[in-house]
């Protein structure tokens, strides 16, 4: 395994007042492991604890508890100052087109600034840079880096963060796309490419997305969140055509589907209709107590399939 | 009965650096009565809002042409003084929830007071039934009463979304624009308002005109469907027919673009990109992108009616021109297949 997180948790400290502290459990007690060349999708509502857990695995965040490995090395404690290995190998990708791009600066060089970090001398650059345009199919490579991200439509500027995060020949990508204004169609046309680079590049993915549909068609696996919980985790095609758990199973009837016979139905479902401690799989070793930690068990008779015990 | 909403040939540009945007170009359809949903959609661009604000008459300053025919129940509206439309239609006949609303909620100003802001603007009603109507409204739109003292900041998207719903509803208007309602809030809360929107459509029956750039969601609360492009609605028709049976081959490539929650078939990107607003292609204005175009498509196809009283403008739908061609997507490889 690539990426590898071991029961971890990340607990946020905040201030609810003016002398009291409150205390946020984002992540809590997640195990994952992406492949190399794999596209994990991880999916669940806002305030889920989605990009809590991609950052925590790149380390742009230390654990509370747990513990990550990164190629076989533990770097769950490593301090910042030693992590400049890391940092070339693995990026992230923020899908917001709008606020991530500095306005003043041309696309060459947005592209070429995380060269200029790295210290890569001048004469190697272009070659580079030229290379991720094109991987991002905005060609011609001169022409596209004269141009200023203000100028360009909102896929076009995901192609260029894209770009920036190529530009180091990554082997681990966390991309985070949170709810964005940028149409259905071009996004899939974001998606594509990802899915290409991940299979030409062998790039592993963390994809972070809302969108249990696209994830069924866009990565290998995919690991729902529900409160700073995995609730299950499996196969794409699995978890979408048999899922057990009940998040996971509202999550499904969120998406809305091209079926004009849906006008006449409600379709939001409450997860929470299941109250805590409702088991899950027959085989629940906590019968049914709310106050015990959900334990990932096997769905039967799926494999490569896992689900929270109960509720 | 004249219809509740009847549009002709609407048109609206801008004046941008020396040069014309027509951002709404010939635009006709109506919605029948009460409870009727139309669907807008189409990519960034297209016109969609631009078409919203022609409606409702806000329009920007750099504005050159504005014309056609609105007419509501009857009455045509594009002969009445900025004022008597104030006065007379927006926000009482014809209410608005704009692209991105709810982040522009006043930050400082309680929600039940923002609710009550058009009602007392108005001078229609009293402070006190202003709340009395804003606790109301609150309660309609699934917040509760108790919603009314609390600030922007204390709500969540969801939560601001179904305000910013509540305001527009605040003087009961007959027909609701919503632009972009849900693109900010994810699916669990976008099934959420939908539900929301499909209430108010049964009871009291507001007739919608709902904005998105994702056609699976149009179709989850609309009756007829719109598909813009540059300007131009291309598409029009019952939702149950245009889903199953797209007549432009960029309502097609748009449902092929949609991610399906059944069967391993994959999304495929729509080819190309939006053409110049301001140097449209000539002809028909799809054809750059259009992989069905032959000859005929160097002229501009008018809106060429179809047997269920929509229309759609691509010369395939004219036996004459057509020739035989059908509307077959050629078979595309891709990426996410394999
Ligand atoms: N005030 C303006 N001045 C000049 N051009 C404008 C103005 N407002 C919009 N446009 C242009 O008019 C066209 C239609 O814009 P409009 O905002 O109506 O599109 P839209 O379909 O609502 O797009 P989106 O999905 O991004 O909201 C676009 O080319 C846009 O750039
Ligand atoms: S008129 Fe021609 S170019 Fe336009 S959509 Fe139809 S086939 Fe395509
Ligand atoms: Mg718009």
């Amino acid at each position: 395994m690539l990426v590898e997180l071991d029961d971890v948790s990340v607990v946020f400290r905040t201030r609810t007042g003016l002398f009291r502290t409150g205390e946020v459990r984002a992540v809590r007690g997640v195990s994952l492991a992406v492949a190399r060349g794999e596209t994990l999708a991880l999916v669940g509502e806002s305030g889920s604890g989605k990009t809590t857990v991609g950052r925590v695995s790149l380390r742009l965040l230390e654990p509370t508890g747990g513990r990550i490995c990164f190629d076989g090395r533990d770097i769950s404690r490593t301090p910042e100052a030693a992590l400049g290995w890391l940092r070339q190998r693995a990026q992230i990708v923020f899908q917001d087109p709008f606020s991530s791009l500095n306005p003043y600066m041309r696309v060459g060089e947005l592209v070429a600034e995380p060269l200029v970090i790295d210290g890569v001398p001048k004469g190697e650059r272009w070659d580079r840079v030229a290379r991720a345009l094109a991987a991002v199919e905005l060609g011609p490579a001169a022409r596209w880096a004269e141009r200023y991200p203000s100028a360009m439509s909102g896929g076009q500027r995901q192609r260029v963060g894209i770009a920036r995060a190529l530009v180091r020949d990554p082997v681990y990508v966390v991309a985070d796309e949170p709810v964005s204004m940028i149409d259905a169609s071009s996004r899939i046309g974001i998606l594509t490419l990802l899915r290409r680079l991940q299979r030409e590049r062998g790039v592993a993915f963390l994809a972070i997305t809302h969108d249990i549909a696209s994830a069924r068609h866009f990565s290998d696996r995919i690991a729902v969140m529900e409160q700073g919980r995995v609730v299950e985790l499996g196969p794409s095609g699995a978890i979408v055509d048999r899922p057990r758990h009940p998040y996971t199973r509202a999550l499904i009837a969120a998406v809305p589907e091209p079926d004009p016979a849906n006008r006449f139905k409600r379709r939001a479902v409450r997860a929470e209709a299941a109250p805590a401690g409702t088991p899950v799989l027959d085989s629940c070793p906590h019968g049914g107590d709310p106050g015990a930690a959900p334990v990932l068990l096997p769905a039967p008779g799926d494999p490569g399939h896992v689900v929270a015990c109960h509720r | 009965m004249p219809p509740l909403l009847a549009v002709t040939d609407l048109r609206l540009a801008y004046r941008a650096e020396g040069r014309t945007i027509p951002a709404v170009d010939g635009v006709s359809f109506t919605i029948k009565g009460k409870g009727e949903a139309l669907g807008v959609v189409g990519e960034s661009g297209s016109g969609k809002s631009s078409l919203a604000n022609a409606l409702i008459r806000l329009l920007p300053k750099n504005s050159a042409e504005f014309s056609g025919s609105i007419r509501l129940d009857g009455q045509e509206l594009t002969v009445l003084s900025d004022e008597q439309f104030r006065r007379q239609i927006r926000w009482r006949r014809i209410a608005m929830v704009f692209q991105g609303a709810m982040n522009v909620l006043n930050p400082v100003l309680r929600i039940g007071d923002q609710i009550a802001e058009p009602m007392l603007l108005d001078r229609a009603i009293s402070k006190r039934a202003g709340r009395a109507r804003a606790e109301e409204l609150l309660e309609r739109v699934g917040l509760g009463a108790a919603f009314a003292g609390r600030y922007p900041h204390e709500l969540s998207g969801g939560q601001k979304q179904r305000a910013v719903i509540a305001t527009a509803l605040a003087l009961s208007p007959d027909l609701l624009i919503l632009d972009e309602p849900t693109s900010a809030l994810d699916v669990s809360v976008q099934a959420q308002i939908m539900d929301l929107l499909k209430g108010l459509k049964a009871d009291p029956g507001i007739s919608m005109i709902f904005i998105t750039h994702d056609i699976a969601l149009a179709s989850d609360i609309c009756d007829t469907i719109a598909v813009a492009y540059a300007g131009e609605h291309v598409e029009l028709g019952p939702a149950e027919r245009v889903l199953p049976a797209p007549r432009h081959p960029y309502t097609a490539l748009l449902l092929e673009s949609l991610p399906r929650l059944r069967g391993e078939t994959p999304p495929l990107p729509m080819p190309g990109s939006p053409p110049d607003p301001a140097a449209l292609p000539h002809g028909c204005r799809f054809h750059p992108r259009c992989p069905l175009r032959f000859e005929a498509c160097d002229d501009h196809p008018p809106a060429i009616p179809l047997a269920d009283g929509g229309n759609a403008r691509c010369w395939l739908n004219d036996p004459a021109v057509a020739d035989g061609r059908q509307l077959v997507l050629p078979a595309r490889d891709t990426a996410a297949r394999a």
